[in-house]
């Protein structure tokens, strides 16, 4: 048909799409045959999580002792990995929900597998907090209920107890935002099936969708309310994750810098990773098309704004420290930059700050794997910052009669590796049976007929 | 006044277009000749069509600040309750009623009955729920097509009335449906 194209709406995707096209493409990578790539890919992520779930067996029915900490250091690695992860799920959250409210009609190409990736990150934090526990089969003694025991109730008081009600809230949102969105590309996929087993469970999770007007008139309303909650959730939730350290006495935590800080780090980690999934995804499933440099662009500024978020806070710290003439906080930051952990120190600067500046040029921008590099560094630098912060502010403490040092042990490591295929396994099944991008939502902001020059929103107007 | 539920009785016309413009049209030619469209199925949520068919604003808002204060003020007399009625606890000196040291707890138990309390209300008002099936299909809905839906007997318009009122938007298809449903149980 002539004239289909609207003149005005500046395309997103790499070539104007009508939405039988969308419908046949996105849904379409789900009806064909799974390529070897996926294979190659799925096997060492299981792998890993069959490692990972070796070494958690083994840890818990040993004892904590398989781990290398002391006296003096008595969080580490888990409590490093569990903030890492957390970090990584605040930019699908940020993607689904904050870039909702500003109308930014380049996410929707992202913010499927974005919020994907919050789930399954969300996932892996929380099983660290869980095996630090020592006795995690003890993990519901975190919620308040009436117990034989006196009833003796959960102290309210704590920010560990508030990480418990804000990591499992988080975790409930997310996924009910990720689902909330998937039940109309559920029923899009429902209505091409052959009948089988594939249909009869995606008519179960479609609920009936027929892509009634008034139902989509509630249901954009929902969204929005539902990304309005979203928004400061995942702000509260790494507050929160932060004050873990921050209403501690250490030096070098006890600081009211913490929140902006650690949700500038956790944004700056998930947009990383972000950006490394779907640089991947573009790729192996050939989403050139739908994955453009309309989208890359964005995102990649929003990493340079928050890596000089996140260097003024490293910057901030070091100035507080020097302020508060107290010689432990002055001692704890010249020790962290020139001390027995400088390395880490200096690794975590260069990633996180130094490097991200590349960004500022067009060139490096436009560059795939320039981008990919970059944020696979980033997340290296991430990773570091939370074991900077941690670790050296444990082992050097008041007392220099009880410092000490820490080295991960083998399970630690494991443990670790482990996470990461408990993660890329959920997230090669979530490309292998679910629609890697919104086609509903793709659909609105298409060129394809539409006369009007309105700049469209994602769902809600 | 017609409504949704009319859409399992009386025998429809169901006018498919395949383009948001053309459905834009051909809705308010519709409603401008006194024909009421009682619902149209699209891929996507089309903006202007809640205007278009004077869909009065959704009050889900109400429901989502009930649940969410229902959340809040749930957790916070919990915390009230255990804290510093049944077994206070002297924890480094703080009040028995910690209040500010409550809001963490209270804040996020209001986003989860809130998000969910929402989304069950949708789901109640619309009639969605987990191993439904829908009504109808209406062929194409979920793809690519936008289908209006317009009573044929309450107007006593025929194909051919539609099909000549409809001239300028193209629509790719008009049918008559009866009240038979493809679907199954409701």
């Amino acid at each position: 048909m002539a004239n289909t194209e609207s003149v005005l709406r500046l395309s997103l995707l790499g070539q104007p799409k009508s939405p039988t096209q969308v419908t046949e493409d996105i849904a379409g990578l789900l009806e064909k045959p799974i390529g070897i790539g996926w294979w190659v890919a799925f096997i060492p992520a299981v792998a890993l999580l069959i490692l990972g779930i070796t070494t958690v067996s083994y840890q818990i029915s040993t004892g904590i002792g398989t781990w290398g900490l002391n006296k003096t250091i008595g969080w580490a690695f888990d409590i490093t990995n569990f903030v890492f992860w957390v970090g990584i799920g605040h930019a699908g959250t940020l993607i689904s929900a904050i870039l909702f409210l500003f109308r930014q009609r380049w996410r929707t190409s992202v913010a499927r597998a974005a919020e994907a990736m919050t789930i399954f990150a969300v996932m892996c934090a929380g099983i660290f907090p869980i095996i630090h526990m020592g006795r995690p089969w003890r993990f519901f003694w975190m919620i308040p209920y009436p117990n034989e025991r006196g009833s003796l109730w959960v102290n309210f008081r704590s920010p560990l107890m508030w990480d418990f009600f804000a990591i499992s809230t988080y975790f409930l949102i997310s996924l009910l935002f990720w689902y909330v969105g998937l039940i109309p590309d559920l029923a899009t996929l429902r209505d091409r099936a052959k009948p089988g087993l594939r249909k009869k469970v995606l008519t179960f999770f479609s609920l009936g969708w027929d892509g009634s007007h008034r139902t989509w008139h509630r249901y954009e309303m929902v969204y929005m309310l539902l990304a309005g909650l979203a928004t400061p959730l995942v702000l509260s939730v790494h507050t929160i994750v932060s004050l873990d350290f921050a209403a501690g006495i250490v030096p070098g935590w006890h600081t009211t810098l913490f929140p902006p800080y650690f949700v500038a780090g956790a944004i700056l980690s998930g947009m990383a990773m972000v950006l490394c999934l779907m640089l991947v995804l573009r790729k192996v499933l050939h989403l050139e098309d739908y994955l453009t440099l309309r989208h890359f662009d964005p995102m990649t500024k929003v990493i340079i704004a928050v890596s000089c978020m996140v260097g003024l806070a490293y910057g901030t710290e070091f100035f507080t420290a020097l302020y508060s003439s107290s010689q432990y906080e002055q001692f704890i930051f010249m020790d962290r930059a020139t001390g027995t952990l400088a390395w880490g120190y200096w690794i975590m600067v260069a990633c996180n700050v130094v490097i991200p500046q590349l960004f500022w040029f067009p060139q490096v921008r436009s560059n795939l794997g320039a981008i990919f590099a970059i944020c696979v560094l980033i997340n290296v630098g991430m990773w570091f910052e939370r074991f900077i912060i941690i670790v050296s502010s444990l082992q050097h403490d008041f007392l220099p009669s009880s410092w000490s040092s820490y080295t991960p042990t083998s399970v630690e490591l494991a443990t670790f590796a482990g996470s990461f295929g408990l993660f890329f396994t959920c997230f090669l099944l979530f490309i292998r049976f679910l629609p890697v991008i919104s086609i509903g939502e793709l659909k609105t902001v298409l060129t394809y007929g539409r006369s009007s020059g309105q700049e469209g929103s994602t769902h809600a107007e | 006044m017609l409504s949704k539920h009319s859409l399992n009785t009386q025998p429809m016309l169901l006018i498919s277009f395949d383009t948001e413009d053309a459905l834009l049209a051909g809705v308010g030619k519709l409603r401008g000749a006194g024909h009421p469209v009682i619902d149209v199925f699209t891929p996507y949520p089309v903006h202007g069509l809640s205007e278009a068919l004077a869909l009065p604003p959704s009050r889900l808002p109400i429901a989502t600040f009930l649940f969410g204060l229902t959340g809040a003020v749930s957790i916070w007399a919990l915390q009230h309750w255990a804290s510093a009625v049944d077994w206070p606890i002297n924890v480094g000196g703080k009040p028995w009623d910690s209040l500010p040291a409550f809001f963490p707890a209270i804040f996020e138990l209001m986003v989860l009955f809130a998000g969910y309390g929402s989304v069950l209300t949708l789901f109640i008002l619309c009639g969605l729920w987990f191993g439904r099936q829908p009504k109808r299909v209406y062929a194409g809905a979920t793809s690519d097509r936008f289908v209006a839906v317009v009573p044929a007997a309450a107007t006593l318009i025929g194909e051919t009335d539609v099909r000549s009122l409809l001239r300028d938007c193209s629509p790719v298809a008009v049918t008559e449906a009866s009240d038979s449903r493809t679907g199954g149980r409701r």
